[in-house]
């Protein structure tokens, strides 16, 4: 009786998991195009052996002037094995190598300082390493607008961690910081077109994790959002 | 202060500083006024959103606006703690309502620090830079570019 009690939570326990997954893959890439669908949620959708079919790219002109796209494959550090840190951020793993990792530390209330008049997922500017470095809600920046919704709890709840990347010049917020995994080239589903998301290199299906692309995600932070939506920003332009 | 005698390449700035919401923030001396303690402020219909009203400072009319507002925070209801800080900008003079004044702070150069953009923020522009005192972070303010030229015509034509 017991073990079959036992038995079905298990069954249940395991389809909860793929239940869970299979509603963040199928919403996210359901998204309507103004959005930006994330293209590792189809990626990681489909067969590995099936090449991914871009759907086409609506760009901005601007888009197209200041975010020229990255070369295709694996980026510089991933030529051999690697390893990176699993990190959560609102229930989706993102991974950053180690070797574009500047450390991490604790998110505690107060010592984080809020900027006047910006954006919501500018957070603040944190003391690290003797500079103040601003701190982004990655999950704000990475999930689409729907889930974040959902997010059962405010940015101030939520975040447990900050990781620093780009030499200690941005700090990513985060629910919460896993394990280092390694990880061999071929194990990654290396993004092809990386005209949108460019912070995203690949997917890794096994870990079910989303590969971040450090110099690319400071780069977009301190250059321009083109993934990011500033509607929220029209009231702080309001004079 | 011996610091700030022998290092001559390291020039200083005076702050007065004063508080929104949680946070401290510094604006120019220079550029200051001076603070005045409950004073009467009269609404002006039609005004931009910032725009508090106007007070009469000493047979001058000065427009008051909601330093909170201009910054995106919420507004606050006055309490015995508000001032308004009156700056001078060109020939513009302009009342800023904030939850209250710190001190003068005396900063060298190598002390503040360059406040990192972020995206294409707009907002960001009107911060000069900050500056680490101790356990808490000084924002220091750009007024020229907190308040836009548009702004001052604006605030001042009422």
């Amino acid at each position: 009786m017991s073990q079959d009690r036992r038995h079905t939570s298990l069954v249940e326990q395991k389809d909860a998991l793929s239940v869970y997954f299979d509603a963040l893959l199928r919403e996210e890439a359901q998204v309507e195009s103004d959005w930006p669908v994330p293209e590792f949620a189809e990626e990681m959708a489909r067969p590995l052996l099936v090449p991914p079919v871009i759907a086409p790219v609506q760009l901005s002109e601007a888009l197209e002037t200041i975010a020229p796209p990255i070369a295709d494959g694996p980026p510089p550090w991933a030529a051999n094995e690697f390893q990176a840190l699993l990190f959560k951020v609102g229930g989706l793993t993102l991974a950053v190598p180690l070797i574009e990792l500047s450390g991490i530390q604790e998110w505690e209330k107060g010592k984080v300082t809020p900027m006047p008049g910006h954006i919501s997922w500018y957070l603040g500017l944190m003391q690290y390493r003797g500079r103040s470095v601003p701190v982004i809600d990655t999950a704000e920046l990475v999930l689409p607008p729907d889930k974040l919704q959902r997010l059962p709890l405010a940015p101030a709840e939520r975040i447990q961690r900050v990781v620093f990347i780009d030499d200690g010049r941005w700090g990513l917020a985060c629910d919460e910081v896993a394990e280092v995994i390694t990880l061999e080239p071929e194990q990654v589903r290396w993004r092809s077109d990386r005209t949108k998301r460019r912070w995203l290199a690949g997917t890794v299906i096994e870990h079910m994790c989303a590969i971040i692309d450090p110099p690319a995600f400071a780069g977009m932070l301190a250059n321009g959002m083109e993934d990011v939506p500033l509607d929220g920003d029209d009231e702080i332009d309001e004079t | 202060m011996d610091e700030l005698e022998t290092n001559s390449n390291d020039s200083v700035s005076e702050w007065v500083t004063f508080h929104l919401a949680e946070e401290k923030y510094g604006i120019n001396v220079m550029l200051v006024r001076e603070v005045l303690k409950n004073t009467e402020i009269a609404p002006v219909p039609g005004s931009p959103r910032f725009v508090l009203g106007i007070i009469n400072l000493r047979g001058n009319v000065v427009t008051v606006v909601d330093t909170r507002t201009r910054f995106g925070l919420p507004r606050k209801e006055e309490d015995d703690a508000s001032r308004i800080v009156v700056i001078e900008m060109g020939e513009h003079v302009i009342g800023m309502m904030v939850d209250s004044v710190a001190e003068v702070v005396t900063l060298r150069e190598s002390e503040i620090e360059f406040a990192p953009n972020v995206g294409n923020d707009e907002s960001a522009k009107y911060i000069q830079g900050v500056s680490n005192q101790g356990e808490e972070l000084l924002i220091l303010v750009a007024l020229d570019k907190l308040f836009t030229q548009d702004e001052l015509i604006k605030g001042s034509a009422h």
